[in-house]
């Protein structure tokens, strides 16, 4: 639960964003008529990834056990690529997120076309939402049932309530903080997933041998319990880990809190906001 | 930096809640032993009465790490035991009488079916 959770709450909140800029930008330029259009991208964005969700699951249950086991093996490798590419990116992007979707705006309506308008909706929400559908299904592997779609569901409705306090202005939502925050999470949870990976793989007969397992902690956080479950699917808990587990988790650890903390992307002092826009700090579309 | 770990601290807390949502139910099972080794498994039958709460301690004595889980709709989850460790599975038994079946592998090994009989 608490894995689906962050997920749709990081995730929810980078929709709600775009959302909340694009919907802010048409009220501030007085084209309100144009909030359908967004809604419809948001909702072709929405079909589109839940058709994706279920047919990847479907077909999970169709395949082979090994197989399965395999994919999300892969999964879980490729979804650790793209989370941490995403936090690397949303520390760099934060800051000119706003602008880039407003100049896009100006170009869909500058076209007349309220499909640019659409498509635009549906594509930077569903680009988010292709990264749901990929970390959810990887995370399903080690836990699934209601508390995992409750968990998701939460998450969501935490990160619209965040939507319209952005759309609102009024409260200035502490965005910068909640990247830098959630990025130091999804960096946890995708080292947990990378090192849980492997066992994966290993049970799909793809990794013969993981290697020796130096510690063995079963007597004081069980594997097969609520707790030790609920460990294995946020940040890849195993009471007795292998030595592969061990090194990969913390080399990714290592390397990619570094690259985050460290690193200095978007850390060049910004453009100096133009007076016209004052809240371009804040991530605020409105004023 | 102060309110970033609070933030966290406020994350790692409510997550540890939600953790609790989900209660194991221990009590009193009687616990039955199973041992794995590279080819075999062993018992090869066990008898359970109707709906009884029981707890398998399955030791791996193989060099491999083996996995455990029940098929053919037998609720046994898929556990990895590692080589030379020992893990515990709860298992409640169906009311209605008949056979249920755990497998016991070394992954990409040969595999072998534990028969629990429903009395």
């Amino acid at each position: 639960m608490g894995f689906s959770f962050l997920v749709c709450l990081r995730e929810g909140v980078e929709m709600s964003l775009i959302v909340a800029i694009l919907l802010g930008y048409l009220r501030n330029i007085d084209q309100k008529q144009h909030f359908k259009s967004i809604w419809m991208g948001v909702g072709v964005a929405a079909v589109v990834c839940i058709a994706i969700g279920v047919g990847l699951e479907v077909a999970s249950r169709e395949m082979d056990k090994r197989i399965v086991e395999a994919f999300e093996g892969f999964a879980m490798i490729f979804a650790v690529l793209v989370l941490t590419a995403m936090a690397l990116w949303m520390k760099k992007q934060a800051r000119s997120i706003s602008s880039g979707l407003r100049s896009q705006v100006d170009a869909a309506l500058g076209k007349g076309s309220v499909t640019a308008l659409v498509l635009l909706a549906a594509s930077s929400v569903g680009r988010e939402g292709l990264e749901t559908v990929l970390f959810l299904f990887a995370g399903s592997s080690t836990s699934s049932g209601p508390s995992y779609v409750l968990g998701g569901a939460l998450g969501f409705a935490a990160a619209a309530a965040v939507g319209v306090v952005i759309y609102a202005g009024t409260n200035r939502f502490p965005m910068k903080m909640f990247f830098q925050v959630s990025g130091v999470v999804i960096i946890f949870i995708a080292a947990g997933m990378l090192a849980t990976s492997v066992v994966k793989l290993y049970e799909a007969a793809i990794i013969t041998d993981l290697g020796s397992r130096p510690w063995d902690t079963e007597s004081f956080i069980s594997m097969t319990s609520s707790l030790g479950k609920f460990l294995t699917t946020l940040v890849g808990y195993d009471s007795a880990p292998s030595t592969l587990q061990i090194g990969l988790y913390w080399s990714y650890l290592l390397l990619a809190l570094s690259a985050f903390l460290f690193l200095p992307l978007g850390r060049k002092p910004a453009p100096k906001p133009a007076a016209s826009t004052p809240e371009s700090n804040t991530l605020a579309p409105g004023r | 930096m102060p309110r970033i770990s609070l933030f966290l601290g406020a994350a790692v807390a409510s997550s540890m809640l939600f953790a609790a949502c989900g209660s194991d139910d221990g009590g009193d099972r009687r616990v039955v032993q199973i041992v794995q080794t590279d080819d075999a498994c062993t018992p090869a039958a066990i008898d359970l009465a109707s709906g009884e709460k029981v707890k398998f301690e399955v030791k791996n004595d193989g060099k491999r790490d083996q996995e455990v889980e029940g098929i053919d709709g037998t609720k046994v989850e898929e556990v990895l035991i590692p080589s030379g460790k020992t893990r515990s599975i709860n298992y409640t038994a169906p009311k209605d009488p008949g056979e249920q079946k755990v497998k016991c592998y070394a992954p990409g090994g040969s595999s072998t079916i534990i028969v629990l009989t429903v009395k």
